[in-house]
């Protein structure tokens, strides 16, 4: 894959883009990346990207700015908040069709990039100097309601219940919006505040793909940031406990959620290996974990391992009968035993090997892969393009992956227990 | 001989193959230049609302119980030598399976050893193989499945609706059937359903991204196996215009209400054009999408929020209707400015402008799915399961009217036909 990534580190700045002339849309992104602090903090600078994406200064009219996206042929803006590792990143992406489908001849994609930068570096203030009041209240409403739907989709609240105690008092323990009570006192003056903190510390890491991008979004972007020392977000390995922490909680549900989290050799060296392991774990259809917890012991619909590579830690998360919480942990721990012992075939290996390496040659062929590719690349300092990477993971050996085994340590296991409602 | 038709967009600049293989197989091949995925689709034409049906040969309609057609897509990837993942983990392809209400699809994706993967997929769905343990283990799979949705609460608000609207279509049942339900299949249902609904007159294969139309049908000529030649038609029970009840209220361990509200077409038995289709959706995106006036009201008194709020035209063989549908502290409120709006619309109209804008949005929205092998090859089989063509529907867009949608306007909009779904909170003594 032939593409361009650029640092320029006097602005804080690093830039990647690739012109895309076999995709139909264009994208431009920008993530601004900070270490989480506190729930306070996390929920200030949540606001930011819902706030400056909702009204711009040319429409400052919500109802406005919706009608002109829509005649850009529905392009659309997004704001979204995520953490990686120890670090809160905060994302705003203009995407839209490319310019050879405006069958009215506009200018479809330096139109959004124009856009991306006005909204991040000149958002609409009232007179005040603060964002408007409006917008402040709905966006502040959403975004409670957003941890509400959160809670609603209990796949998602086991595990973030789960990620929350394994990282207790690490960065990464702080929830990427916020408790409701830091978002629901957050004051509009602080939010201001945290923008333009934002701009002055953060991380800026910017994405360009379409039909004819080169480097002038970046130049841009690095213009308005000027020269500026900005933080350090570099994450922090995670110990794991000297004694697992179990905790059980129960509500009215059908069916028991089951998250298991392991803490793995920190060594960066190993990092391909622990991926490794998460796949033959399990990672597929063919992994351990698909073909004898779920197969073979009927025991749940899914059961799965993923590997969160700057925390060098597994989940595996499983959804089961009630009565079968027990016998489930069992399983899981008897497969992740199996392969400590050396039991991982030359077929399951090469499985998993193909598997990442298909999805590394598949990387190519969207926007939003590339774009998350290079930025798990530049937030743990690999750079490797996806088809190096896939060079390295046919190199990785049975060994290696049963080192990594035996690296794990069950740190934490969280249950949410069904109930039947009263 | 097989038929190839290539079928064209002059607006998109774009082309894709319709075939009528002589094995009677409807197969579409879509290369997309550039991508280096494939990605290959082999569907039947039955899902969950077939659970009654009427073989060509045979004299009756037969019913089966709920969930078969699930049932059978969880059983069809094994075989007596080992299941189809593994055969697909050998070449480094991916493969997965859904069940919907209308169809079953089978899937692979890969990049490189295309040909292999796609011999691989005609030949498991091909190749049925399931014993009385077998099915038996798959029982406790997908009880686990069902249970998992039946936490669900977005699941939940759907099917409620769909149960306060239709009497009798099995559009009302849950895809996968019930826990009772799938207690009673037997190796002999899935036999029995698998040969009147897996022959290829009633099946498509489309193949999208990294391909040609001369490699697939070299595959075809050499995987495809014949067909009787028989045919099946779907046994709907009559479906009466009214609906069920105006409003149903289940109580689940959420943090904040959700709603659908749904209005009931009659007389669903035609399933509309590509054009009707498309009117359909621009006056759903007048009527509801972020930038219109209902919307904004919402938004304004905190009924609704951005991430939860949308609208659909949910339409299939003999139902159809409009859904809306979100998250809200107070759904009643909700329902009561979508009839508000319905009236406003229905008496004032839309002008030209906003049916503009809307279908340059949509037809936007449209073309940003073709980047995506997996998101055509789906595209042009729903087209060809629901009679519609993919460049028809994107071209109609440009010649949809504000008269176009005024009519649909009056076509639809029935108070008398509308229900609504509300799941609540668990009360406080529920929680303890």
């Amino acid at each position: 894959m032939k593409h361009r990534i650029i640092e320029k580190k006097e602005c804080g700045l690093t830039a990647f883009w690739q012109p895309t002339p076999q995709f139909t849309t264009a994208r431009r992104s920008v993530h601004l990346v900070l270490p989480l602090e506190s729930s306070g903090t996390a929920s200030l600078r949540a606001m930011v990207p819902y706030l400056v994406s909702r009204v711009t200064r040319d429409y400052p009219d919500y109802t406005a700015f919706g009608r002109y996206l829509q005649s850009l042929y529905g392009a659309s803006l997004q704001a979204g908040v995520s953490r990686v590792g120890d670090n809160q990143l905060l994302n705003l992406s203009a995407v839209g069709i490319a310019n050879r489908y405006a069958f009215d001849g506009e200018d479809v994609e330096q139109t959004l990039a124009s856009l991306l930068e006005d909204i991040l570096f000149s958002p609409l203030f009232a007179e005040d100097g603060h964002f408007p009041e409006d917008g402040f209240a709905q966006e502040q409403r959403q975004l409670v309601e957003t941890l509400e739907s959160e809670f609603n989709e209990k796949r998602i609240y086991a595990k973030n219940r789960a990620v929350e105690l394994m990282f207790e008092g690490e960065p990464a323990g702080i929830p990427r919006l916020g408790t409701r009570d830091t978002l629901e006192s957050l004051k509009r003056e602080a939010v201001t505040g945290a923008w333009k903190d934002l701009l002055r510390r953060a991380q800026v890491l910017q994405f360009s793909f379409g039909d004819g991008v080169n480097g002038d979004f970046a130049d841009g972007f690095a213009k308005r940031l000027g020269e500026r020392g900005s933080a350090s977000i570099e994450s922090r390995p995670h110990t794991p406990r000297a004694e697992t922490l179990r905790v059980t909680e129960e509500m009215p549900l059908s069916q028991s959620k089951l998250v298991m989290g392991f803490g793995l050799d920190a060594d960066p060296k190993k990092r391909l290996a622990n991926r490794m392991l998460a796949i033959v774990f399990g990672g597929t259809p063919s992994s351990k974990l698909f073909l004898n917890v779920r197969e073979k012991q009927s025991l749940c619909y899914y059961c799965s391992a993923q590997n969160e590579m700057q925390k060098n830690v597994i989940f595996v998360q499983s959804g089961v009968e009630t009565a079968n919480l027990d016998r489930a942990e069992e399983a899981i721990l008897h497969e992740l035993k199996a392969i400590q012992n050396g039991e991982l075939t030359d077929d399951e290996l090469l499985h998993a090997q193909l598997a990442m390496k298909t999805s590394c040659t598949a990387v190519a062929d969207s926007a939003a892969a590339m774009e998350s590719w290079y930025l798990g690349g530049i937030l743990s300092g690999d750079l490797r393009t996806p088809e190096e990477y896939a060079k390295d993971i046919m190199k990785v050996t049975k060994d290696e992956i049963i080192d990594a085994a035996r690296s794990a340590v069950l740190d934490t296991v969280y249950m949410l227990k069904g109930v039947s409602s009263k | 001989m097989s038929t190839i038709q290539v079928v064209e967009s002059a607006l998109m600049g774009d082309r894709y193959y319709r075939i009528l293989h002589d094995s009677g197989l409807t197969v579409f091949v879509y290369p997309k230049d550039g991508i280096r995925t494939t990605f290959g689709l082999f569907g039947t034409k039955y899902g969950s609302i077939d659970k009654s049906f009427k073989r060509s040969d045979e004299p009756e309609a037969r019913t089966t119980p709920a969930g078969i057609a699930h049932f059978l897509e969880h059983k069809l990837f094994e075989s007596e030598d080992g299941d189809a993942f593994s055969r697909f983990a050998k070449i480094g392809a991916s493969s997965n399976a859904f069940t919907s209400f209308e169809t079953t699809r089978y899937l692979f994706a890969c990049t490189e050893r295309a040909d292999e993967a796609l011999e691989i997929l005609l030949d498991f769905v091909q190749s049925p193989y399931f014993t009385a343990q077998t099915v038996q283990k798959e029982q406790g799979i997908i009880g686990q499945e069902i249970k998992m949705y039946d936490d669900d609460p977005q699941w939940r608000v759907l099917f409620n609706l769909l149960r306060g609207l239709y009497h009798t279509h099995p559009i009302r049942e849950d895809i996968a059937g019930t826990v009772e339900s799938i207690a009673e299949i037997t190796a002999d249902h899935l036999y029995d359903c698998y040969h009147t609904f897996y022959n290829l007159r009633n099946m498509a294969l489309s193949v999208a991204g990294s391909c040609t139309p001369e490699r697939v049908l070299e595959i075809c000529d050499k995987m495809l196996r014949p067909s009787a030649a028989v045919e099946v038609s779907r046994a709907f029970p009559p479906e009466p215009d009214s609906i069920v009840e105006p409003r149903v209220v289940e109580r689940l361990a959420v943090a904040a209400p959700l709603f659908e509200f749904g209005i009931k077409i009659p007389n669903a038995a035609k399933q509309c054009s590509e054009k009707e289709y498309a009117t359909t959706e621009v006056l759903l995106d007048i009527m509801a999408s972020d930038s219109s006036p209902l919307f904004r009201r919402l938004l304004d008194d905190s009924l609704i929020n951005e991430a939860s709020f949308s609208s659909e035209f949910f339409e299939g063989s003999g139902y159809a209707s409009l859904i809306f549908g979100g998250e809200s502290r107070d759904p009643d409120a909700v329902c009561e400015a979508i009839r508000t709006e319905m009236r406003r619309l229905k008496a004032e109209g839309v002008c030209e402008d906003d049916v503009k804008r809307s279908a340059k949005a949509l037809y936007g929205a449209n073309i940003s799915g073709f980047n995506s092998p997996e998101r055509l090859a789906n595209a042009v089989m729903d087209m060809e399961f629901s009679g519609r063509e993919l460049f028809r529907y994107l071209e109609s867009f440009r010649e949809i009217t504000a008269e176009d949608v005024n009519n649909r306007i009056r076509e639809l909009f029935d108070e008398e036909r509308a229900s609504v779904s509300i799941v609540l909170p668990l009360e406080k003594e529920e929680k303890e």
